[in-house]
C-alpha cells in the first residue's frame, strides 16, 4: 500500500508541475497588455513599458515561471498586480467558500446517489423507471438553469432563502447553511443523476453474481447481503464517478458562484484571468491542482481499500 | 438471467427512497431563519448596502479609476480637492476656493482649515503636493492627466498647480482620482496597497470586511462635510453578475445597484426605483480616417455613405428595446457642443449612400476587418456586416478578448470598431476621441482646421468654449469621423426607502455616496 501511495504521489507531483507551467504560459499571453490593463487606456507607452519592467513582465516566460515556482515552493504565491494583496491572503478568504459549496454538495451527492442507486437496482419496477427518469432530467438540465429556477422560486418568490451572498460558518452557522442551501441544491440535483445511475448499474451487476445467490441460499437476510456484500463490491464505479464530478465541478463552479454571487475561487479565477492578474490566477490554479490531486488520491485509496486487485496495479 | 428481488429487499429499497425524499423535504422546510421574516429597518440611516459590479482594487490612491461603481471604494475613504456637480461643473471640495487662470494653465486652490486624516495628521498643502506628485509617478491611469504639472505650496493652505500648456479639464481632474488627498505617510508606506488612511467621509472597517467581496465603511464624524453623508455605515458587496444584483435588490439584500437595459424592465415590474441617465454613445468609431489600412476610408464621401446605411430608429427599437435615442453626433444632449440639428445629418438612405460610394470611386465596395468582442459587439457586428454589404463592403470579423483586447484596439490594427464611448463633457470628448493626441483617435488623425479648434477649446471658457466645441462637433459630423447610432442609457436601481438624489455627474457615471438619501 505504501508503494501504491508513493507511485500516485509522484505522478501527482509531475501533473502539478505540467499543469502549472501550461497555465502560466497561457495566462502570460502578453506582458505589455497586462501592464496596459493595470494602467488603463490613457497611459502612455512609456508608462506601460515601465510598469511591465517593474512587474518583470518583460522577462522571458521560462524565467518568470521558474521565479514564480521557486517562490511558490517556499509558500510565497506573490501579490496581486491590481490590489497589492498577498495571493495567499486572497485565497484564504475564497477557498472556504468553494470548499463548502463543493464539499457539502459532493457529500450529499454521494449519499443520495448511493441510496437512490441501490433503491433503483434492488426494487426494479416502477420505482426504478421513475428514478431513472428523474436521473435523466437531472443529468440533462444544466446546473445553472436549476440554479436560476431555484433563485426565482425559493429566493425571489417564496423568500425562503437568500438570493445571493455567503455567510462564513464561524460568523453564523445557521445563516451559513441558508446561504449554501440553494447553490448546493443546484449542484446536487445536477450531479446525483449520473452518479446514481453508476451506482444502480454496478449494484445490478453485482446482484447477478453467483456469490450473492449463494449468500441468499445460505439464508442470509437481504439487508446485510446488500449493504455488506453487494454495495461494497459495487462502490468502485460510483466512487470513480464522484471523484470525476468533483474535478468537473471545480471547472464549472464559477457559474454557480456567479448566479449566487458567492465569493469563491471560480469567480476569482475567471475575473483575474480576464484582467491578466497572473499571481492570483496561478494561486487559483495551485488550489485547483491540489483539489484534483487530493480527490484522485482519495478515490484511488478508497478503491484500493475496497478492492485488493487495485493495489496490485 | 433476471434476478428477481425478494419482498424484504423491495421494502429496503422503498424505505431508502422514502428516507431520501424525507431528507430532501426536511432540508426544504427546515430553516434556521427566514430572510423575508427579518424586520425591515426604519429610515434611520444606520447602514447603506450597495452591490458593486467592480472587484475591489488596490488602496493605493494612484491606482484608482474615475468611473463606474468602482469609485465607491475610494471616494469613501479619499477626499478630493474639488467636486464634480451633477451638471458637469466643478465645485469646492477639500479646497474651499479655487481659481483657474492664465488661459487654463494655472489652478490655485485654497484648502479648508482644520482638516485631518483618519490618523489625526493635518491635511495641508504639503500633503496635497505629495498626493499629486504620487499620482504622477504612481503608475496608475490618472497619471497621464497630471503629467507635466508643477505643484506649488506657497503656504499651508494654498496649492498652485501649473500646466506647461492649456489644459481645459485641469479643474475637472481635481474632482476625479488625480485630485485625491492622500496621506503622505500612507503613500510612503509599503502597506499603501492594503491599508487606506482616510481623508474622506468614511474609514475602512477591515474587521468587518471580506477580502475581494465585502467592504465596510464607517462614517467619520470629523470629516468637514459629514452632514452631506447621511449613512453611518456603508457596506459594498461585489456582485459581478447583473442578475445577481437585481435578485439581491428584489429580495432586500442590498439597497442599491447598477442595472442593465436587459434587466431594467424586470426591476420596474418589481417596483424598484430606477434612476436613469445617458452615459455613452453607441456606435462605430472609425480609426483609419487617413486610409493607411483601408484607403477608401480616407474619402469623406465613403464615411458619409457608411453613416447612411443604418436605420437608427430601427436599431433603437430592435436592438435596444426602444430605450435609447438615435443620434449622429458624439456630443451628448446635455453637454456643451451639442447641436440638435446635427442629428438629422445622416438619414437612412441606402440608394443615396450607394451614389456617394460611386462618386468616391468605390461603387464596388472594399474589404475591412473589424474586431469582435463578447458581449460588447455580439449584437452590433452582425448588423454591421449586413448593412455594409449593401454598399458592397465585405466585413471580416476578428475575435479579441481578455487583457489584450483594448491594447489591440489601440494598436491601430483595425480600421474601425463598434464601441460605447462614455459621454462626459464636450471638452472631455475632445480629449478622449477627437484631439490629435486623444486616446481613441488611434491613428492620430488631424487636420490643421480641426487641430486649431481643439487647441482653442483647451484655452477657452464659458460661451467661447461652447461655440468652439460646437464647431468641432460640426466638423467631425460633416466629415463623418464617426458612425454614432444612439445615446446609451444607464440604469441604477434602489429598493425600499433608499433614494438617489438627482442623476450621477457625467464623469463618475454612477451615484456618488453622498447622493444616497
Amino acid at each position: 500500500m505504501i508503494g501504491f501511495v508513493a507511485r500516485r504521489a509522484g505522478f501527482s507531483a509531475l501533473l502539478a508541475l505540467g499543469v502549472s507551467f501550461v497555465t502560466y504560459a497561457l495566462v502570460f499571453s502578453n506582458g505589455t497588455a497586462i501592464a496596459r490593463s493595470i494602467l488603463g487606456v490613457d497611459a502612455t507607452e512609456a508608462q506601460v513599458a515601465a510598469k511591465a519592467a517593474e512587474l518583470g513582465l518583460d522577462q522571458p516566460l521560462i524565467a518568470q515561471y521558474v521565479e514564480w515556482l521557486v517562490a511558490a515552493l517556499g509558500g510565497n504565491l506573490g501579490t496581486s498586480y491590481f490590489t497589492g494583496e498577498p495571493v495567499t491572503s486572497i485565497m484564504a478568504s475564497r477557498i472556504p467558500v468553494t470548499l463548502a459549496l463543493v464539499g457539502v454538495a459532493m457529500f450529499l451527492t454521494a449519499i443520495l446517489s448511493a441510496v437512490l442507486g441501490i433503491a433503483s437496482a434492488v426494487a426494479g419496477g416502477w420505482l426504478d423507471r421513475f428514478l431513472q427518469l428523474v436521473a435523466l432530467i437531472g443529468t440533462a438540465v444544466p446546473n445553472f438553469i436549476i440554479a436560476i429556477v431555484l433563485v426565482m422560486t425559493l429566493a425571489v418568490g417564496a423568500r425562503l432563502f437568500p438570493a445571493t451572498g455567503y455567510v462564513p460558518f464561524d460568523e453564523d452557522p445557521a445563516a451559513w447553511a441558508l446561504s449554501l442551501f440553494l447553490p448546493v441544491t443546484a449542484v446536487v440535483i445536477a450531479s446525483v443523476g449520473p452518479a446514481s445511475q453508476q451506482f444502480r448499474g454496478a449494484v445490478k451487476d453485482v446482484l447477478e453474481k453467483d456469490f450473492v445467490r449463494t449468500l441468499r441460499a445460505r439464508g442470509m437476510r437481504p439487508t446485510p447481503v446488500i449493504l455488506r456484500h453487494v454495495f461494497r463490491n459495487a462502490a468502485g464505479p460510483g466512487i470513480i464517478i464522484l471523484g470525476l464530478q468533483v474535478i468537473v465541478l471545480m471547472g464549472g463552479v464559477v457559474v454557480i458562484e456567479r448566479v449566487f454571487s458567492l465569493p469563491g475561487v471560480g469567480e476569482l479565477t475567471v475575473t483575474n484571468s480576464l484582467l491578466g492578474d497572473i499571481p492570483v490566477v496561478m494561486g487559483c490554479v495551485v488550489f485547483i491542482i491540489a483539489v484534483v490531486i487530493v480527490v484522485n488520491l482519495a478515490t484511488d485509496l478508497i478503491n484500493a481499500a475496497l478492492n485488493p486487485k487495485v493495489r496490485q496495479r | 438471467m433476471r434476478i428477481s428481488t425478494s419482498r424484504p429487499a423491495r421494502r429496503i429499497a422503498l424505505a431508502a427512497a422514502a428516507a431520501t425524499i424525507a431528507v430532501a423535504l426536511t432540508a426544504c422546510t427546515g430553516g434556521a431563519g427566514n430572510p423575508s421574516a427579518a424586520p425591515t429597518s426604519d429610515k434611520d440611516y444606520a447602514q447603506l448596502r450597495l452591490a458593486s459590479s467592480t472587484a475591489p482594487a488596490s488602496w493605493d490612491p494612484a491606482l484608482q479609476t474615475s468611473a463606474f461603481d468602482g469609485i465607491w471604494q475610494w471616494t469613501a475613504v479619499y477626499d478630493t480637492l474639488l467636486t464634480c456637480n451633477q451638471d458637469g461643473t466643478v465645485g469646492p471640495g477639500a479646497a474651499e476656493e479655487f481659481e483657474f487662470t492664465d488661459d487654463n494653465t494655472t489652478l490655485t486652490m485654497t484648502l479648508r482649515q482644520g482638516m485631518t486624516f483618519e490618523d489625526g495628521s493635518p491635511i495641508d498643502s504639503a500633503a496635497v503636493k505629495a498626493s499629486i506628485e504620487h499620482m504622477q509617478t504612481g503608475g496608475g491611469s490618472g497619471a497621464v492627466r497630471v503629467a507635466g504639472l508643477t505643484i506649488g505650496a506657497p503656504d499651508d493652505r494654498t496649492v498652485v498647480v501649473t500646466s506647461p500648456a492649456a489644459r481645459g479639464l485641469l479643474a475637472t481632474y481635481m474632482c476625479l482620482s488625480p485630485g485625491i488627498v492622500a496621506s503622505p505617510a500612507a503613500i510612503g508606506s509599503p502597506d499603501v496597497d492594503s491599508v487606506p488612511v482616510s481623508s474622506g467621509p468614511y474609514a475602512f472597517d477591515a474587521a468587518n470586511s471580506t477580502s475581494g467581496s465585502v467592504m465596510t465603511f464607517v462614517k467619520r464624524d470629523d470629516y468637514w462635510n459629514a452632514d452631506a453623508y447621511p449613512y453611518e455605515e456603508i457596506v459594498v458587496t461585489v456582485m459581478t453578475d447583473v442578475t445577481a444584483r437585481l435578485n439581491a435588490l428584489k429580495t432586500g439584500q442590498v439597497d442599491g445597484a447598477g442595472l442593465s437595459a436587459q434587466t431594467v424592465a424586470e426591476a420596474e415590474a418589481s417596483q424598484l426605483a430606477i434612476t436613469e441617465w445617458v452615459d455613452a454613445t453607441n456606435g462605430i468609431v472609425i480609426f483609419d480616417r487617413d486610409g493607411t489600412v483601408v484607403p477608401a476610408l480616407a474619402e469623406p464621401k465613403v464615411r458619409q455613405a457608411m453613416n447612411m446605411v443604418f436605420d437608427r430608429e430601427g436599431i433603437a427599437q430592435g436592438l435596444f428595446q426602444g430605450r435609447v435615442d438615435p443620434t449622429t453626433q458624439m456630443f451628448g444632449p446635455e453637454t456643451e457642443g451639442f447641436i440638435a440639428e446635427l442629428d438629422d445629418e445622416y438619414e437612412f438612405d441606402v440608394e443615396a449612400a450607394k451614389d456617394l460610394m460611386a462618386d468616391a470611386g468605390y461603387a464596388d465596395g472594399f474589404t475591412i476587418e473589424i474586431p469582435s468582442r463578447t458581449p460588447q459587439t455580439d449584437q452590433a457586428n452582425p448588423l454591421i456586416v449586413q448593412q455594409f454589404a449593401e454598399l458592397g463592403i465585405t466585413v471580416t470579423e476578428t475575435p479579441i478578448a481578455g487583457a489584450t483586447a483594448v491594447p489591440e484596439l489601440l494598436s491601430g490594427r483595425f480600421p474601425m470598431t463598434y464601441i460605447s464611448m462614455p459621454l462626459s463633457s464636450g471638452l472631455w470628448a475632445v480629449g478622449q476621441e477627437i484631439a490629435p493626441d486623444a486616446t481613441w483617435n488611434v491613428k492620430k488623425n488631424a487636420t490643421p482646421e480641426l487641430t486649431a479648434l481643439t487647441d482653442a477649446a483647451q484655452r477657452a471658457a464659458g460661451e467661447e468654449l461652447t461655440e468652439t466645441l460646437q464647431e468641432i462637433n460640426q466638423y467631425v459630423v460633416e466629415n463623418a469621423w464617426f458612425i454614432p447610432w444612439n445615446n446609451r442609457t444607464a440604469y441604477f436601481g434602489t429598493a425600499d426607502d433608499v433614494t438617489v438624489d438627482g442623476t450621477p455627474d457625467p464623469y463618475f457615471q454612477v451615484p456618488q455616496l453622498k447622493s444616497f438619501k
